[in-house]
């Protein structure tokens, strides 16, 4: 991901970032054993709004390269680094293109 | 569908009437699955549970878990927003092919098409609406800051 230099955002609204993202990829395992029940609208609609995941997502990977997370923050950001290491491959193949 | 496939020239005209077929389209009405942790958000009446109207689900994304929209946004209020933004003079159009399906799409500046007290703390600078073809609705509208935000497929034709 390019990095640039993120604008001021406020604490809350990083929380809100961080717990969006967390809400997601805490639940990839959850949501991939239901995928093959998603009719084919629901998982084009997915496919559709996933450019809000990765935006939000770039934020936060520009705010902790810039060091502006706060203690709490930086340990949400590494557990979501881990998370989607661990589920990215998951995650891919139910978009069909790269996260 | 020929626009994609054959690349055919579109004329001014054949754009504009994409444009208002995408601005006269009903949302889609046919429920959808909700994410797990979407499930049990509410906004106003709307309760999201596994299945929900799009309408309702987009919504509540946009205004409680994105907050690109302000709290007290209206379901119609929503709708017009989008459809404003579709008929912007300056709305780019374009037309792409994802995932089996036929896409038409427009971008516009959302401080244009978006009132100053319905943007919520997350707005961002451009609003993009994307319609179905195959299906004949508007799928979602939603903002986003920069095109390469979207990772829009190659093959993309830009109409306008």
């Amino acid at each position: 991901m390019a990095q640039v230099a993120p604008e001021h955002r406020p604490a809350r609204l990083v929380d809100k970032d961080l717990k969006n993202l967390l809400g997601f990829w805490r639940t990839v395992p959850e949501f991939a054993t239901e995928w093959p029940e998603w009719d084919e609208d629901s998982r084009l609609d997915f496919i559709h709004e996933w450019p809000i995941e990765r935006e939000t997502l770039q934020r936060g990977a520009d705010m902790a390269a810039a060091g502006l997370l706060n203690e709490r923050q930086q340990c949400e950001w590494l557990e979501l680094t881990r998370l989607i290491e661990i589920h990215r491959d998951t995650v891919e193949q139910m978009l069909g293109e790269p996260i | 569908m020929r626009l994609i496939h054959e690349e055919i020239e579109a004329s001014p005209d054949d754009v504009d009437r994409i444009v208002r077929r995408i601005a006269t389209a009903p949302f889609n009405q046919h429920p959808e699955r909700v994410h797990a942790r979407l499930r049990g958000v509410t906004y106003g009446s709307i309760v999201l549970g596994r299945m929900a109207p799009p309408l309702n689900l987009h919504l509540a994304k946009r205004v409680i878990e994105e907050e690109q929209w302000a709290v007290g946004t209206t379901a119609d209020e929503y709708l017009n927003d989008l459809r404003r933004s579709v008929l912007h003079p300056a709305a780019s159009v374009l037309v792409y092919a994802r995932a089996n399906g036929l896409v038409a799409a427009t971008i516009s500046p959302t401080d244009d098409v978006v009132p100053a007290d319905r943007r919520g703390v997350n707005a961002l600078p451009s609003l993009l609406v994307i319609y179905s073809a195959r299906h004949g609705n508007v799928r979602t509208g939603y903002m986003f800051s920069a095109l390469t935000k979207l990772n829009l497929p190659e093959g993309i034709r830009w109409l306008r």
